[in-house]
């Protein structure tokens, strides 16, 4: 079927294109922009879990305001770390739904029988769950980043913004748990696959290294599950305690 | 045993394709799927039918000229080139859907036969290797290390069927093109022109329309060859630092 070897293409004269412009053109070049652009998403999220985790520091969460008041005060910084992420958020979203349309493109004539015989149904929709994930992120930004949850106005015992109320009350509403407990576990099924792909388009597998890798990344994209969907779980348990109104400066009691 | 086999019949690339309903009377369990084919086509020849159109070469599996997608399978379940499948694998009174692989840029011939020359101008970018011409050279003249040569010659066994692409939900024909760049390069005789020969090679499966890469591994569980998608992650590797150097030496 495949030849030996034959005649190498000759050097035509014509201006070569921009190398890294070919590159990032290519198939595999929008593989690395997905991939980089995806690990710098996962850095994020490690980052945000991080910053999620310190809501169990102190009685009443206030580990969570002091970082919050710490992250604001830093304004250079938030704003760099914001506008690069939606940037970075942008870059992955586009590489990947255009690589998706020309996946799609490839096959004009579709299969009448198509057996998968190894990739799960989660594998397959990458570009579903990343959608989903976005739907989700919107209402996140809009609900805590922009505080529209009924909550934002809270003030704690030092007088910081009580970050940690504002939490644990959005989250006493079983549909705000309900929808974000979903979407961290949409967001686990991209991740299963998102972190080992990563691996696999840096080229930093092997034929060894290949099963563990994939069960590795599904097992770190659960822990990292896990630390999100506990804060609501604590939540609606009690185990996350809001500060009482009688220990809260006098203008911003519970209302 | 007996089979209710729906076959894809296409006059040419131009026209419109169906399934057609045939069946397959009297197959002895040890007869191969396309023995199995050669049967009914005797069949349909006697009536004054058209033949079902399909490749083969060898009917060894080591062509690589057998095609079909067997119930959804390039190649159909199981390891192995169809030539390699036997009918006892099925069981009697079985309905089978048979199609082409069907990948964009393998443009349809006829019925079940498929062009795959987009491989053969994947490889011809490739250009030269460093092989020498004219008198054999001594056998140990060129060492390789055992593991390389063992690696090397698990991306040589692949045999350019195109059951990667057709397996692909993407059509992607990575793993062939990964095969072929990683048997070339990880010898020595490779080794020159090899960040050349990943970029071209690249840029030729590209061209040809093939689709990208979204990990789903279905190519090597597909490959009748076993070839390992290690391979893949090998030319992703190869073909940003080629391209960088290349980036590089530009400016130079």
């Amino acid at each position: 079927m495949v030849p030996a070897m034959s005649v190498a293409p000759a050097s035509t004269g014509v201006r070569q294109p921009n190398p890294l412009l070919t590159f990032a053109k290519s198939s595999i070049g929008k593989k690395w922009i997905v991939g980089i652009s995806g690990a710098l998403l996962i850095i994020f999220v490690l980052g945000h879990l991080a910053g999620n985790l310190t809501i169990y520091i102190g009685p009443y969460g206030e580990g969570i305001n002091v970082y919050a008041q710490t992250l604001h005060a830093n304004t250079l910084f938030l704003w760099g770390a914001r506008i690069g992420l939606l940037v970075v958020f942008i870059i992955h979203i586009f590489t990947a739904l255009l690589v998706a349309r020309e996946n799609y493109q490839a096959r004009p004539q579709r299969y009448a029988v198509h057996k998968h015989i190894q990739s799960s149904i989660f594998v397959r929709t990458m570009v579903l769950s990343g959608l989903l994930i976005l739907c989700f992120l919107i209402f996140h930004v809009l609900q805590f980043a922009f505080g529209i949850n009924g909550y934002s106005h809270l003030i704690d015992a030092e007088g910081r913004h009580d970050v940690a109320a504002m939490i644990i009350l959005s989250f006493h509403h079983p549909l705000v748990s309900g929808f974000y407990l979903l979407s961290i576990i949409i967001l686990g099924l991209h991740l299963s696959h998102g972190i080992s792909s990563v691996l696999q388009t840096f080229g930093l597998n092997g034929r060894k290294t290949l099963p563990t890798v994939k069960i590795a990344a599904i097992i770190a994209a659960w822990v990292l599950m896990a630390g999100f969907a506990s804060i609501p779980v604590a939540a609606v348990t009690g185990c996350l305690k809001v500060l009482p109104s009688d220990k809260r400066p006098a203008a911003a009691a519970i209302h | 045993m007996h089979f209710h086999l729906k076959i894809w019949r296409q006059e040419n690339s131009k026209s419109a394709g169906t399934f057609r309903d045939y069946e397959a009377k009297d197959i002895p369990e040890e007869a191969s799927f396309l023995e199995m084919l050669d049967i009914v086509n005797e069949d349909l020849v006697e009536k004054g039918e058209d033949p079902v159109a399909f490749d083969h070469d060898c009917r060894e599996g080591i062509c690589g000229m057998c095609s079909l997608t067997i119930n959804g399978i390039p190649h159909g379940q199981g390891r192995g080139t169809t030539c390699q499948l036997y009918m006892r694998k099925f069981s009697d009174g079985e309905t089978i859907y048979i199609e082409p692989f069907r990948v964009g840029a393998f443009p349809l011939v006829r019925d079940l036969v498929v062009d795959r020359s987009a491989f053969d101008r994947v490889m011809g970018s490739g250009g030269y290797t460093g092989v020498r011409c004219g008198g054999a050279q001594d056998a140990n003249d060129t060492p390789i290390a055992k593991p390389i040569a063992d690696y090397a010659m698990d991306a040589a066994a692949c045999i350019g069927c195109g059951a990667c692409a057709a397996a692909c939900p993407n059509s992607s024909a990575m793993l062939f093109v990964s095969a072929k760049i990683g048997q070339l390069g990880l010898l020595p005789q490779g080794e020159p022109g090899a960040g050349r020969r990943v970029r071209h090679m690249v840029a030729q499966m590209d061209e040809e329309g093939f689709g990208n890469c979204s990990n789903y591994y279905e190519c090597e569980a597909a490959c009748p060859a076993g070839i390992s998608v290690a391979f893949i992650a090998r030319m992703n590797r190869h073909f940003a630092l080629a391209s960088v150097r290349n980036a590089v030496e530009a400016t130079a």
